[in-house]
């Protein structure tokens, strides 16, 4: 019944009362949101807390929720601010190349000299994650959310608050990397 | 997923990503959150405005402030004789037409069967005081009384516009005069207090005698005289109820 709607017709029906069509709409993105934030913190318990605030949000939010842009966009960005919460506490210079302080192509991945882990990831999950952790945290994002949410250049840059080329010019680096990164397997 | 000319995705990076991402929230996790969405979409109760909400607290105080207000206003303000509503309590409720002292109404108690209205005499004028009993002064607890549940209205006696009534049973009097009482008794305690205190500093002397007394000065062509003793006589008994010829 609810697989015909859209994630805004299934939130408008959340919002009505409707606890099937959120069920619905979770299933849809649970996998998807749940690996964005994986890859995007490298920490899967610190992943599943934000996982489950982001839901939370939107369950808080449903009663004033209006169908603005998608519900895909909408969700990113409860997800883009509660990473950037987090970097705000925790890692501050990430919140720096958030806001562009920082010329984030130059910069090294936080783990990518660790031999320990490198030794671990052997097989193509563990080389995808370790590409993707070697990455800056906006590229990461913005691929993330084009691989992961589906989102387009737009719908990434409202998600992130940033401009289109800002996106486009992340978005290339990052996949100029994995590709780079990952060529062998290509 | 490329859906512009210029969109750097690259769709070999895109199906090697979607083969190796792996990872799905643990099952507790989603129950947890599918809970949480259930529970915020349960029917609730709309909140109650501000108003509403402080209903009973407002109700509450308005009724205390009333109460106080009611409570000064009587004691910096004694009502006058005619305003204390004739409404005894069961424990020192007076007889229809007599003072009866708390401790003689047990006796006057058994005796009323005994004691119908019927069996006083017309003609005895008994004065009658208010029936009030935080009113009652010590100087009213001398005197005899039939029982007060006994209809003692005779008519054409003093006591008989008030006291109009038909024989009841004494416990349905005593009952109903018992809750009223108690709700006036602590509107009346301040100014029942102050009459006991300026009735005790006075002579004790009978109301009967001292009325027969007012009478024979009258009779004797005293009326000044009367008249002082008369006032006298109300400053002592502020409740009794004067007989018509005294008023």
């Amino acid at each position: 019944m609810h697989d015909d709607l859209s994630d805004e017709r299934l939130m408008l029906a959340y919002r009505d009362g409707d606890t099937a069509a959120f069920e619905a709409l979770y299933a849809r993105y649970r996998s998807r949101l749940y690996r964005h934030l994986a890859h995007q913190c490298g920490d899967v318990r610190l992943a599943e807390e934000f996982y489950q605030d982001i839901w939370l949000k939107v369950i808080n939010a449903r009663a004033d929720y209006e169908p603005l842009a998608k519900f895909s966009t909408w969700l990113y960005r409860i997800a883009h601010h509660r990473l950037i919460d987090h970097y705000r506490q925790h890692a501050r210079n990430v919140v720096d190349l958030f806001d562009g302080g920082i010329d984030s192509d130059e910069l090294p991945a936080a783990d990518s000299a660790n031999p320990a882990r490198q030794f671990e990831r052997s097989d193509l999950a563990s080389r995808l994650t370790r590409a993707l952790e070697e990455l800056p945290a906006p590229q990461r994002e913005a691929f993330l959310l084009a691989e992961e949410g589906g989102l387009s250049l737009e719908e990434i840059a409202a998600a992130t608050a940033t401009g289109r080329e800002t996106v486009k010019s992340r978005l290339r680096y990052a996949v100029g990397k994995l590709r780079h990164s990952l060529q062998d397997l290509l | 997923m490329n859906d512009t000319p210029d969109d750097p995705r690259d769709p070999k990076l895109s199906r090697l990503y979607r083969k190796a991402s792996q990872g799905e929230p643990p099952p507790a996790l989603d129950a947890a959150i599918l809970a949480a969405a259930r529970t915020a979409a349960a029917p609730q109760q709309p909140p109650r405005p501000w108003w509403r909400r402080l209903q009973a607290p407002f109700a509450l105080a308005a009724s205390v402030v009333l109460a106080v207000v009611l409570t000064l206003s009587m004691d910096r303000n004694p009502p006058l004789d005619g305003e204390i509503p004739a409404t005894p309590s069961g424990k020192e409720r007076p007889p229809a037409t007599d003072q009866v002292a708390p401790a003689s109404r047990n006796a006057a108690e058994a005796l009323a069967p005994a004691a119908p209205a019927a069996g006083i005499p017309a003609g005895k004028e008994t004065p009658r005081p208010k029936a009030t009993p935080e009113r009652q002064t010590p100087a009213t607890s001398s005197q005899d009384s039939p029982h007060p549940a006994a209809p003692t209205a005779v008519p054409g006696s003093p006591g008989a516009s008030t006291a109009k009534v038909a024989p009841a049973p004494a416990a349905d009097a005593e009952s109903t005069d018992m809750l009223g009482s108690e709700r006036r008794k602590p509107l009346a305690e301040p100014a029942l207090e102050a009459k006991r205190e300026a009735a005790a500093a006075l002579p004790q002397k009978s109301p009967e005698a001292w009325l027969e007394e007012i009478r024979s000065l009258r009779r004797q062509g005293r009326p000044e005289e009367a008249e002082r003793s008369l006032r006298e006589f109300r400053t002592a008994y502020p409740d009794f109820r004067l007989p018509e010829d005294l008023r």
